[in-house]
């Protein structure tokens, strides 16, 4: 996603001496070392955390400088976001312990760790979308009065903002900011608390690249004022670029340190992933997947290919019914007014052909959701025709349950049912389907033989027959809804981030599965996703949207990222091509 | 499997403990409240007890009381069950009431077998126009139905009131705010020569048609979903709007049929005050029992014992006492 490219890394900021003094007595570039220069320093020390019977963090023990920002690597479920809570006062350690410059901390509440100068932002961000930028600032900080003053401390928070090269209006509400400035937002609420420590867990995942650029700059101009930084992650590029030491977590274990600038993608992937047996001993029954013969893509520059063994997903054909054919669906002319409840799309023409694996790059809000809601029959356009083989169709069919396309949705939440059990969760979109039906009765037996099935095809945990909605964690719960959205065999599949929350060997079984859905040429899928590496690799042609309108319509391969995030960023076609040089095929 | 018995069993366990705590510091604190007036509190529960379930007779007066509660509550839940808050069972109670009056008021020649049906349908369908109305408000322009419906039941005390003392005034007794006599086929057959008639078997019916066809049936199972996450249903193209307009016509229909089987087996006429708010202890009955069907049947049976027995203990505290125990 982020091209690499080591002239950029911390470590030729002149202000760095203390990452440039490590540098010096380091060897091999494999091990951090202590730095003797008095700046800020967390260490800890054997911290262990466990939840029932999972250990989350299993004896870690790392130190933590300023002067670079510091990332922690690992997919989900390896314990980084454990472990920062920890430090961030919002678990306590079940044994070891933490260590600010060589004090022995103990927060027992985030509010401790935040006098202490600590501060966090989440994935999931804590901000007022009618209240304006100042107002949420001010909100976040203990010092504020009952009746606030906006005006007094406008000019000192503006100050504060400009010098850390943060450029916000401050009057705006946050309903109006993009991602990246709410991020910002975040950022600048832990600014005007005077923290010295600041910890922000995935804060690209929503990102275009070049926002996400724009915040990591912001990140490391912040550490390099003598802040710590600590970016949990678990995109590799962007750390390589912009990260001066990477730890790097697996099943709650520090595997190994480095330093930014001195190590390869496809290493720190493979210490992400470890040996896949590990894994597999830890689940109580085999993930069905091939080991041998299998590696991953990384980055443009290593190519490796990705084969797929013996699919165990088994495709069952008797539940291909009542399902049009649809060989060649089009938008044309779709126009959407703007209300309060959805964006305007103007002039929309889309095209989505049979065995086609069309993707949507956009950055938030580009109308994205709203052309989602258009093909799985959820919003009606004003103007425009719907055109399916050739042949003028109503809108209405878009909503007809039994000829609807799959819709792997944005919110997980809002699909799924949290206070009913899997398999009823699983039969949610087969209501119409006969062969469970006895004349107005559910035939329960049949739904939970179709739902055992599917729980074990995805690996959905927990499965037992009871487990209700509400019991699965984020991942687990996006692969019930996934498991549901294949198993309707649609012909057209529209997917907005499928592979949110999921580990890396569950994205690249769904990748695949993505890409078999569509071998035979019957069916298409429309692939929404933020992560514009999924989308060059998965998708046979690109469409980026911009404002509400389809901005261009390329084939992957005459396409790569910058390419990519120009278009996403408002810029034509032609100013693309004029920009950059011809891009290399990608394979 | 086990563990998730084991917690299962705590939960329940837990939630018993603390219902049962509440029952008990609510007859701790009204206990509290009995000494000050100068009552002996165990002479009164006793007392309370005997007059709900002592003897037959306070059993028979129980399960009269009960009905109204019960069929009132039924259609509290069904509208809930579809996330709907009808809080105008009481409205939809007198507009059952109302409907059967009609029928008997006109059709006072007819055989017993021809007329009470006849009374239930046009009870039931003033009911489920009383409840429609708010319905189709909510479903289109997004009004609160719980203010509609609420507002409502003003409306229909009023047009009782109108057609008590106007054009279906009792001629022989023109000052009582009552309608005539209903004919003797008008009225429901009673059990037993007690006061306990067919209503019981009405709402007992409803309640466990609706236990067994929630959980089994297609339509159930969207109901279920539409009360549990519109999202959801919104997402997997249900006809979330249809299905909620008919969940509050339903709901209506079945709390008139509390005002019809009251008219007609209880009152025999249709008079002001006819209900002392059944309709609202229907509401707070049904969220006691937590929307559950089965629950509902006992939780008003419970709730009618204490009416009945507070009644018959004929203290003046006893309001007092019905309204403590009921802030469990």
């Amino acid at each position: 996603m982020v091209e690499k490219n080591s002239s950029v890394a911390p470590t030729t900021d002149f202000q760095n001496l203390s990452v440039q003094s490590r540098l010096a007595s380091h060897q091999a570039g494999k091990q951090a070392v202590p730095s003797t220069d008095g700046s800020l320093r967390i260490h800890c020390e054997r911290v262990t955390k466990k939840f029932g019977s999972v250990i989350a963090n299993n004896d870690i023990s790392c130190d933590i400088y300023t002067g670079g920002i510091h990332a922690f690597l690992g997919e989900n479920g390896a314990g980084k976001s454990t472990l920062m809570k920890i430090l961030a006062g919002y678990y306590q350690p079940d044994f070891g312990s933490l260590y600010i410059n060589n004090h022995l901390v103990n927060f027992r509440s985030p509010t401790e760790a935040r006098q202490f100068g600590i501060g966090m932002v989440h994935q999931q961000f804590t901000l007022v979308p009618s209240l304006t930028v100042l107002e949420n600032v001010l909100l976040g900080h203990p010092a504020t009065p009952l009746i606030l003053n906006p005006k007094k401390q406008a000019a000192t928070i503006g100050d504060k903002a400009a010098r850390h090269g943060i450029d916000l209006d401050l009057y705006a509400p946050i309903s109006r900011l993009n991602m990246a400035q709410r991020q910002k937002v975040e950022i600048l609420k832990l600014l005007w608390r005077d923290a010295r420590i600041l910890i922000l867990d995935e804060p690209t995942s929503q990102l275009a690249p070049f926002e996400a650029e724009e915040i990591l700059q912001t990140m490391s101009h912040l550490a390099n004022q003598g802040r710590i930084v600590i970016l949990i992650t678990h995109h590799i590029e962007e750390l390589l670029k912009f990260a001066s030491v990477i730890t790097v977590l697996r099943q709650g274990r520090v595997i190994d340190n480095f330093y930014g600038s001195s190590v390869q993608a496809e290493e720190l992937a493979r210490l992400m992933i470890g040996e896949l047996d590990s894994r597999v001993k830890r689940d109580e029954e085999p993930c069905p997947v091939e080991r041998a013969n299998r590696s991953i893509i990384f980055s443009e520059r290593s190519i490796q290919t990705v084969k797929a063994q013996k699919d165990s997903f088994a495709v069952d054909t008797t539940e291909v019914s009542l399902i049009t054919v649809t060989e060649h669906l089009e938008l044309q002319n779709v126009h959407i007014r703007k209300s309060a409840s959805h964006r305007a799309l103007h002039d929309i023409n889309l095209e989505i052909k049979a065995g086609e694996v069309h993707g949507i790059a956009a950055v938030a809000g580009s109308g994205q959701d709203e052309l989602v809601a258009v093909l799985c029959g959820h919003l009606i356009p004003e103007n425009g025709k719907l055109v399916l083989d050739g042949r003028q169709a109503s809108w209405k069919i878009l909503s007809d349950p039994s000829h609807s396309c799959a819709h792997v949705p944005a919110e997980p939440k809002k699909a799924s049912l949290a206070g009913l059990t899997l398999w009823e969760n699983l039969f949610l979109r087969n209501i119409h389907r006969k062969k469970y039906l006895a004349g107005p009765f559910i035939k329960k037996k049949e739904v939970i033989k179709m739902a055992e099935e599917r729980l074990n095809t995805f690996d959905v945990r927990p499965r037992h027959k009871s487990a209700l909605g509400g019991s699965l964690s984020g991942g687990n719960l996006q692969r019930l809804i996934l498991a549901r959205e294949f198993q309707k065999q649609a012909s057209l599949m529209v997917a907005v981030n499928p592979t949110a929350g999921l580990d890396l060997a569950m994205s690249l079984r769904i990748r695949e599965k993505i890409k078999q859905y569509v071998a035979g040429g019957r069916r298409s899928l429309l692939l929404i996703s933020p992560d514009l590496d999924e989308l060059l690799k998965t998708c046979d042609r690109i469409s980026v949207m911009f404002a509400g309108r389809i901005v261009g319509t390329e084939d992957v391969s005459s396409l790569n990222a910058q390419s990519l995030g120009l278009l996403m960023g408002g810029n034509s076609l032609a100013t693309v091509n004029d920009r950059l040089p011809m891009p290399v095929a990608q394979i | 499997m086990l563990s998730v018995n084991r917690e299962k069993i705590r939960q329940i366990c837990l939630y018993t403990a603390g219902s049962l705590f509440a029952v008990i510091l609510a007859f701790a604190i009204t206990a509290i409240f009995l000494l000050l007036v100068g009552k002996d509190p165990i002479a009164v529960y006793g007392g309370i007890y005997q007059g709900a379930f002592g003897d037959s007779f306070s059993l028979s007066e129980t399960l009269v009381a009960a009905t109204p509660i019960m069929l009132c509550a039924l259609g509290v839940a069904i509208a809930q069950w579809l996330g709907m808050m009808n809080v105008g069972v009481e409205g939809q109670l007198y507009l059952g009431a109302i409907g059967a009056t009609f029928v008997a008021l006109n059709c006072s020649s007819l055989p017993a077998w021809q007329l009470l049906p006849l009374m239930l349908l046009a009870a039931a369908i003033c009911g489920g126009i009383w409840s429609f109305i708010p319905a189709v408000l909510r479903v289109t322009i997004g009004v609160s139905e719980v203010i509609v419906t609420l507002l409502m039941n003003y409306i229909a005390l009023l047009l009782v009131e109108f057609l008590i003392h106007g054009s279906w005034e009792d001629p022989t007794n023109v000052s009582w705010p009552q309608t005539a006599a209903f004919p003797a086929a008008a009225e429901l057959p009673h059990f037993f020569g007690t006061r306990v008639h067919l209503g019981i078997v009405f709402a007992i019916i409803i309640a466990i048609v609706f236990a067994i066809l929630l959980p089994t049936t297609k339509i159930g199972f969207i109901s279920r979903v539409i009360g549990s996450n519109p999202d959801a249903a919104q997402y997997a193209h249900y006809k979330v709007k249809r299905y909620q307009l008919w969940a509050m016509i339903i709901s209506g229909a079945v709390a008139a049929l509390a005002g019809f089987s009251q008219v007609s087996a209880i009152e025999g006429r249709l008079r002001s005050g006819l209900s002392p708010g059944y309709g609202y202890t229907g509401f707070l009955a049904c969220w006691l029992a937590r929307h559950n069907p089965i629950a509902i049947i006992i939780v008003s049976v419970l709730i009618g014992g204490l009416l009945s027995g507070a009644d018959s203990h004929g203290d003046t505290g006893t309001d007092l006492i019905g309204m403590e125990i009921y802030t469990q």
